[in-house]
Parts: C-alpha cells; sequence; structure tokens
C-alpha cells in the first residue's frame, strides 16, 4: 500500500530536520536531502527531481509558502506544508501556492503517514485532471482547425462534406502526418492565396 | 401619587363622624376605630402616616395604646397627635410627649386647626416616603453600575488573559513538536524494558497538554459562525453517537421528547454540535449506569423572536451549590481528566447565536441545562 517516495524536506531546525530524515525512511521512503531555507529547497527541488515536498513555513531568507510559489511556477510537485502556524493568511497563502496539505505542528509519525497517502492521491488525481483538461482543450483547438481545412476544400473543390473529410484522411496517410497538420497547411496555404495577411 | 392612611382612634362614633367630615377634605385614606385594640390591629398590617388618638377611652386609653405603638420598631416614628380636654393638667400633657405624642388637638375640636396639623404631617410622611423610594431607587442603580463596572473590568481582564493564553497555546506548538519529535526517537532507540514505560507515560501527558492547549486556543480565539438553516435533530444525534460509540458504557440511553416542535433552525451546525457533544458529555461522565438522559423541546420565543427551547436532564447526582455557581466558569471542573473549557464553550457559542444557557432548578434528581436558541432568519 505503502509507496516508496524521493522526498525533499526544509526545515531551518536540526531536530526537525533529523526527525523528519529518521521518520520519513522509517515510513519506507527516500529523502534525497534536507533544505535548511526556502531557497536552498528551490534549488534543491530543480535539482534532484522528487516526488513529493515536505517544507516548514517558517524558515530564514525564503519562507515555505514563497518556495512553494517559486517551485510551482517551475514543476508540478506536490507540496505539504508543516507549521506551528495557521492563521487565516498563511491558510490562504498555501491555497495559492498549490499546497496539497497543511499540517500543524506538533506532528506525530502516525499523523505523517495518512497525510502522505492522502496527499499523494489527492495530487495524482489533480494532474489527472488537469492533463485532462488540457487533452481535451487541445482536441478542441484541432477540432476548429480540421473544420476549417474541410471548409477550404468544400469551397474550392466542391467535394461534399464527407468527401473533403476522406480527401484530408488520405492526404494525412499518404503524407504520414497528423491529420490536424494536415488541416493546419491547407489552412495556411489558404491564408496565403486569399487573404491580406500584412 | 397615591393616597396615604389617617388612623383615627375614638371610642365615641359622634367623635369619629365629626373627625371624618372634617378631614375629608385632605382627600386621604381615612380609617376610624373605636378602640386601641382595634387600632393596634390595623397599625400591623398597614402603614400610617399620622394617628389621631383620643386619650379617654374604655379598657385601653391613649396613653397605653401609644406605649404599644411605640413598641413595635416599624411604629416607633409614626406621628402620633393625642386628642383630649382643654382642662388636661400639665403632667398629662408631658407624659404624652414623653410617650412620643407629637402634637396635641384640644377638645372642642377647631376644625382648620386639626385639619392643618393632620396635613402637615401627611405631607411630611408623603415626602419622606417619596425619598425612601429615590434612594431605595439609587441605591440599585448604584449597585447594578458597580455590577456592570465590575463586569466590564473582568471581560476586559478575560480578554486580556485570552489573548496572552492563545499566544502561549500558540508558541507552545514549536515547543511540543520538539518534545514529540525527540520522545518519538527516544523511543525507536531503546530496547524493550521499563524505560520505554516511561516514554509512553511522557506521551500521554504530552497528548494531554496538546489536547489542553488546542482547547484554551478555541476557547480564546473569537467565534466565527457560518450559519445555515438545517434540523437540531441530526446535530444532537451525531454528537451523541460521537460520545457513546467509542464508550465502554453500554447502558445508556438517550430519550427524545420532540414534542411536534419544529426543529429547523439557522445555526452553525458544527458550533452547534459541539454544545450538544459538550453538555451530553457533561451529564454522561456525572452518571453511573444505567444512564438516562431526556432531551426535550419546547416553542419559545426569546427577545421576542421565535426560539426553541432545549432541556437536557440526567439522572446523575445533580450539582453542588458551588458546581452551579462556576458551571460556566472557564477551567472550573470537577472531572480529573477535563480541561474545564467544555460548559465555557457552549455558554460562548449560545451567546454567540443570540441564545441563553442556563443551569435548572436545584433541588431535583439530576442535572439540567435549558439552552434557548433563536430559529435565526435563513
Amino acid at each position: 500500500m505503502t509507496q516508496s517516495l524521493r522526498i525533499v524536506v526544509a526545515e531551518d531546525e536540526a531536530l526537525m530536520r533529523q526527525y523528519l530524515q529518521e521518520t520519513l525512511t522509517l515510513l519506507g521512503h527516500h529523502v534525497l536531502s534536507l533544505a535548511r531555507t526556502g531557497k536552498e529547497l528551490v534549488q534543491l527541488c530543480r535539482s534532484l527531481d522528487p516526488e513529493l515536498v515536505i517544507t516548514d513555513i517558517q524558515m530564514p531568507d525564503m519562507d515555505g509558502l514563497d518556495a512553494a510559489a517559486a517551485i510551482y511556477a517551475n514543476d508540478l510537485l506536490p507540496i505539504i506544508v508543516v507549521s506551528a502556524y495557521h492563521d487565516p493568511e498563511l491558510i490562504e497563502r498555501a491555497e495559492k501556492n498549490h499546497v496539497v496539505a497543511y499540517l500543524v505542528k506538533p506532528i506525530k509519525k502516525e499523523n505523517l503517514e495518512p497525510a502522505i497517502a492522502i496527499a499523494m492521491r489527492r495530487f495524482r488525481e489533480f494532474r489527472a485532471t488537469r492533463q485532462e483538461a488540457a487533452d481535451l482543450r487541445q482536441a478542441l483547438e484541432d477540432r476548429k482547425i480540421i473544420e476549417r481545412a474541410k471548409g477550404i476544400l468544400m469551397k474550392r473543390t466542391r467535394l461534399d462534406e464527407p468527401e473533403a473529410f476522406r480527401r484530408l484522411q488520405k492526404l494525412a496517410s499518404v503524407n504520414n502526418r497528423k491529420l490536424v497538420e494536415v488541416a493546419q497547411s491547407i489552412v495556411m496555404a489558404d491564408d496565403a492565396f486569399l487573404n491580406d495577411i500584412s | 401619587m397615591g393616597k396615604l392612611n389617617i388612623l383615627v382612634v375614638d371610642d365615641q362614633p359622634g367623635k369619629l363622624l365629626t373627625y371624618e367630615t372634617i378631614l375629608a377634605d385632605l382627600q386621604e385614606n381615612l380609617r376610624m376605630v373605636k378602640s386601641g385594640r382595634e387600632a393596634l390591629h390595623y397599625l400591623l398590617h398597614e402603614e400610617v402616616a399620622v394617628i389621631l388618638l383620643d386619650v379617654v377611652m374604655p379598657e385601653m386609653d391613649g396613653f397605653e395604646t401609644a406605649t404599644l405603638i411605640r413598641q413595635h420598631p416599624r411604629l416607633e416614628h409614626t406621628p402620633i397627635i393625642f386628642v383630649t380636654a382643654f382642662s388636661t393638667s400639665e403632667f398629662d400633657t408631658l407624659k404624652g410627649y414623653e410617650l412620643g405624642a407629637v402634637d396635641y388637638v384640644f377638645v372642642p375640636v377647631v376644625p382648620e386647626i386639626l385639619r392643618a396639623k393632620v396635613s402637615v404631617f401627611v405631607e411630611l410622611h408623603r415626602k419622606r416616603r417619596d425619598l425612601a423610594r429615590a434612594n431605595a431607587k439609587l441605591n440599585v442603580e448604584i449597585t447594578e453600575r458597580k455590577r456592570a463596572q465590575e463586569q466590564a473590568l473582568q471581560a476586559e481582564r478575560l480578554a486580556a488573559i485570552g489573548q496572552m493564553v492563545t499566544g502561549i497555546a500558540h508558541e507552545s506548538r514549536n515547543a511540543l513538536q520538539q518534545i514529540q519529535a525527540s520522545l518519538e526517537m527516544l523511543a525507536r532507540r531503546l530496547k524493550n524494558g521499563p524505560e520505554l514505560g516511561f516514554v509512553a507515560e511522557i506521551q500521554k501527558a504530552q497528548d494531554r497538554l496538546y489536547h489542553l492547549f488546542e482547547a484554551v486556543r478555541g476557547y480564546a480565539a473569537p467565534i466565527r459562525l457560518t450559519r445555515k438553516e438545517c434540523g437540531l435533530a441530526g446535530l444532537w444525534r451525531e454528537a451523541w453517537s460521537q460520545l457513546t460509540s467509542y464508550g465502554q458504557r453500554n447502558d445508556v440511553k438517550l430519550h427524545e421528547e420532540i414534542n411536534d416542535v419544529n426543529l429547523r433552525c439557522t445555526v452553525d451546525p458544527f458550533a452547534i454540535e459541539r454544545v450538544f457533544r459538550n453538555v451530553l458529555e457533561n451529564a454522561l461522565e456525572a452518571c453511573r449506569d444505567p444512564v438516562e438522559i431526556v432531551i426535550r423541546f419546547a416553542e419559545t420565543q426569546l427577545d421576542g423572536q421565535p426560539a426553541v427551547g432545549i432541556s437536557i436532564r440526567d439522572n446523575g447526582p445533580g450539582l453542588t451549590a458551588e458546581q452551579r455557581q462556576n458551571i460556566f466558569v472557564p477551567f472550573f471542573t470537577t472531572k480529573s481528566r477535563g480541561t474545564g473549557l467544555g460548559m465555557a464553550i457552549a455558554q460562548r457559542i449560545v451567546e454567540a447565536h443570540g441564545g441563553q444557557i442556563t443551569v435548572g432548578a436545584e433541588n431535583r434528581e439530576g442535572t439540567e441545562i435549558h439552552i434557548i436558541l433563536p430559529r435565526g432568519t435563513p
């Protein structure tokens, strides 16, 4: 059930770094590295490509939430914050910065285990949904271009719709190209012949 | 204004009639009696502005009557006007003054003089009475103002303490985390042995401390209500099932007497569930098995607004006078493990909803908690 994760941890307190390293290892994970500051955390995430980030909020030079924002700008990673504070302002920042879980200190090994499991699950669902949305958006874009290309073919060759579509398919297969690529070329060529694109 | 009583004592009905005619103009209550005995009887029950007392009467004369009247503390200063024959000796007049007479009227009575004398005492009495009333009112006002001042001071102090305690509870989290981390790492390094038992004890104490801090923080933090329309039944049943599902108690019963009361209210469901939980938890802890808790409902009003009256009664030993007085005081607890905040939090939540929570009448089997919860507007 528990899956071993490659984790980067950020904590400014030595005792907590040791505790998290030891506890996460006991839970079967692999702690890649331990950062002391937010900046270190951002760098480590870039170089180590972890599967999960666990970070304190209050840290010197850059806090955990700013670090989360910097990491998110670069890469989509699940980030769990652990803090002694949970003021509304911090929670709001955590929400904005795509944090998957917010644990309030003191935490124990038995809190950490389910928190990680649930956070990972939510994160994967989120990533899958996001991918699905992106795929759908792309499909819709492709569809629009194919429709335009079909329209152009119908106008120029007096083919009916099914014939125009079959011709597009044939062109794609003969040239070993994707249907949308063929459609794109036709739309572009049509623009070149007909429209004033200055 | 209110009419005042004038007591006239004379054994001769004819004279009583004369006095009545003379004094009628004063428009006060005239009370005519025929003997000292009757006069005393009347005075025991009524307040009198002035007494017109005939000296010469059979059985008990005016002086005797006056002596007896004066013995009563309430009547010590009631003015007495003696009515006596003009021929009375100096000695008798003096005796009358010694017995507390304030004045004399001589027969034959001159109506204007009698009326003037009586009216002076009536007015004096009226002024004194009004003054006493104003004084009493002032005293009440002063007491109320003092109480309000004390309350304001207390509230201010509580607010300051609340802020401080919240700060401590907050800051304590880092310390608690260090203890927690060290404890876990220590336990991992210890071989099985008595040392682990001590670690477990520290862990238990640490957990208790943590819950205490959280409770304190929760109590001190400002209440933010998220109201929505919901049925109360779901809330107390949820609270009840939470309390009884883990417990080792099996002989516990909750009787519901809904009495056809509409249980839909616009409240913060989590907060009100907590109120039920805290009250029911106290009830459960106070009682030995078999526990019988009755939750009863009634339609009522609070400040003219429709409200639900809720009463929760247990069959425990009831509360002592001290417990009754302090039940809502933060940190007052009779349980060995309690934080002493349960009822204080319940009160805070109910009051934040504009409601009231009180302890029921004393000398009853078990404890009864009354809650009046305004229905609120959806």
